[in-house]
């Protein structure tokens, strides 16, 4: 059967964990080291590519211009969109969104928030009753505390040695995210061709889900 | 600059054949405000109960049929899409599904004769028969609400992960089928259900995991897909909306008509598909 879908992946560092899926399911990754080419089309037996920013992804997809998108559940959180079906969780690119500050304490009082992520920040701090503010930055938020813009951050963490590099500690994980397959309603229910490109990714998850336990 | 004002001209040729059809088919039009509790209108339905809640007597038998015509804003992309809102209102045992899907049917005839057969295809989904399929798998009076607005959200994964925490619980019934395999499964847990499918000439999918956009709609639902984009024509359902004053039970769709224009397009070859 035809696996012609088009996947936008965003870009960044999930991408060598989606090269090594698209390999273990037997795609070819068309993607060569250095290139900076964004788009590499779908042929009768290979998915295309279009390698986009991971705050694009979901309206690349809900227009219809590509059938998938692999996106992280933070970034999915962040900016929902009703336009696309979350089908299944990769299970790669896991990090986890945390509240950080020098101390490590839940802060006291009304407090300002330094995240790229605001409408999660404030969600957070709204369920647990606790006045904040939020300064949106587009990146370096753990320099925040050290300069003196906001004590407290809500950034992404992988390994925390940027956190611990900048002296700051976490004080707790408001979510824990990996990459999510995200589809076109359309294409999903009405192209075959598209669940059987799902169906190529799930086996290679189940079957790596099998193996760990 | 001359096509362009001839696709302007080609989609207000289709905006007014909509509109007469409808005016001949007895639909009254209601102009909905673009500003509604001071956000961009998303949905002319609620906009349109609002308005007829306002008549301290009304007469829904016959059931009213009405439409109204305007952009909606969707305010993830931050853009307006042209639509025409179809309702018919009244008392819930006079409104025939069928005769909704017929409307449809003849407007789609109306804008593009051609379309019908082989690039359309209608995906049905029922509302109450998802709550009763889960309740008969056996989850819980509370995991409805909770899959329900999954499913609206589009998080498929996550519904899926919910009903699966039940033992012998499946999640076929979220995934597109023909009617017969829909049905064979569906009558496992709901045996008393008969496939009663509205008639049309497009291509029929059921799924359950199409509840539609709003938390309105009550049992049938429905998206009809351009196959070649993937792209949605129209979608709507039976709904059941309650205002401060009234209870309105009725069954509506929006068409879109930019999507349409794409459809015709691409069918005329004067554009290509993403």
């Amino acid at each position: 059967m035809s696996v012609k879908s088009t996947v936008a992946v965003a870009k960044g560092r999930i991408m060598d964990e989606v090269r090594e899926l698209w390999q273990q399911a037997e795609f070819t990754w068309p993607i060569r080291g250095g290139s900076r080419q964004l788009w590499f089309p779908a042929t009768d037996d290979q998915p295309g590519i279009i390698v986009a920013r991971a705050r694009d992804v979901c309206t690349l997809v809900a227009r219809g211009i590509a059938d998938f998108g692999v996106v992280g559940l933070d970034v999915l959180e962040e900016y929902p969109d009703p336009g696309v079906m979350r089908v299944m969780d990769l299970e790669l690119g896991r990090c986890r969104l945390v509240l950080a500050s020098k101390d490590a304490r839940w802060p006291e009082g009304p407090v300002r928030v330094a995240t790229k992520y605001p409408a999660i920040t404030r969600q957070f701090f709204q369920h647990r009753g606790h006045p904040i503010e939020t300064l949106g930055l587009s990146g370096s938020v753990e320099l925040a505390p050290v300069i003196g813009l906001a004590p407290y951050i809500v950034d992404v963490v992988d390994t925390g040695q940027t956190l611990k590099q900048h002296g700051l500690r976490v004080v707790d994980t408001i979510l824990w995210s990996s990459a999510r397959l995200v589809a076109n309603p359309g294409t999903w229910r009405i192209r075959p061709s598209s669940r059987e490109f799902y169906q190529r990714l799930k086996t290679v998850i189940d079957r790596k889900a099998e193996d760990i336990s | 600059m001359q096509e362009w004002l001839g696709e302007n001209r080609r989609q207000y040729e289709t905006f007014l054949r909509v509109v007469n059809f409808l005016m001949q088919e007895g639909f009254d039009p209601v102009p909905t405000d673009p500003l509604r509790n001071q956000e961009y209108r998303m949905d002319h339905t609620r906009a349109m109960v609002d308005l007829l809640g306002s008549f301290p007597e009304l007469d829904m038998s016959p059931p009213l049929k009405l439409f109204a015509t305007g952009a909606l804003f969707h305010p993830r992309r931050s853009v307006w899409t042209e639509a025409i809102d179809v309702e018919i209102i009244g008392k819930d045992s006079e409104i025939d599904d069928d005769q909704l899907i017929a409307v449809l049917e003849d407007l789609v005839r109306q804008m593009a004769p051609d379309l019908i057969d082989d690039e359309l295809t209608m995906v049905y989904g029922q509302v109450d028969w998802l709550k009763q399929s889960l309740w008969a798998m056996g989850c819980g009076n509370s995991d409805y609400p909770h899959i329900l607005g999954l499913l609206q959200q589009g998080n498929l994964q996550a519904a899926e992960a919910k009903i699966l925490a039940t033992p012998g619980a499946d999640v076929r019934l979220l995934r597109p089928k023909a009617a017969a395999q829909f049905f064979s499964i569906l009558n496992m847990y709901l045996p008393t259900v008969v496939h009663k499918e509205p008639r049309a000439n497009w291509t029929v999918l059921w799924d359950l995991s199409l509840v539609g956009n709003w938390s309105y709609y009550s049992g049938l639902v429905f998206t009809l897909y351009h196959n070649r984009s993937g792209q949605v024509l129209a979608n709507g359902g039976r709904f059941d909306i309650k205002t401060p004053t009234k209870v309105f039970t009725g069954a509506g769709f929006t068409i879109y008509l930019d999507v349409w224009q794409d459809a015709l397009a691409i069918r005329r070859g004067s554009r290509d598909v993403s």
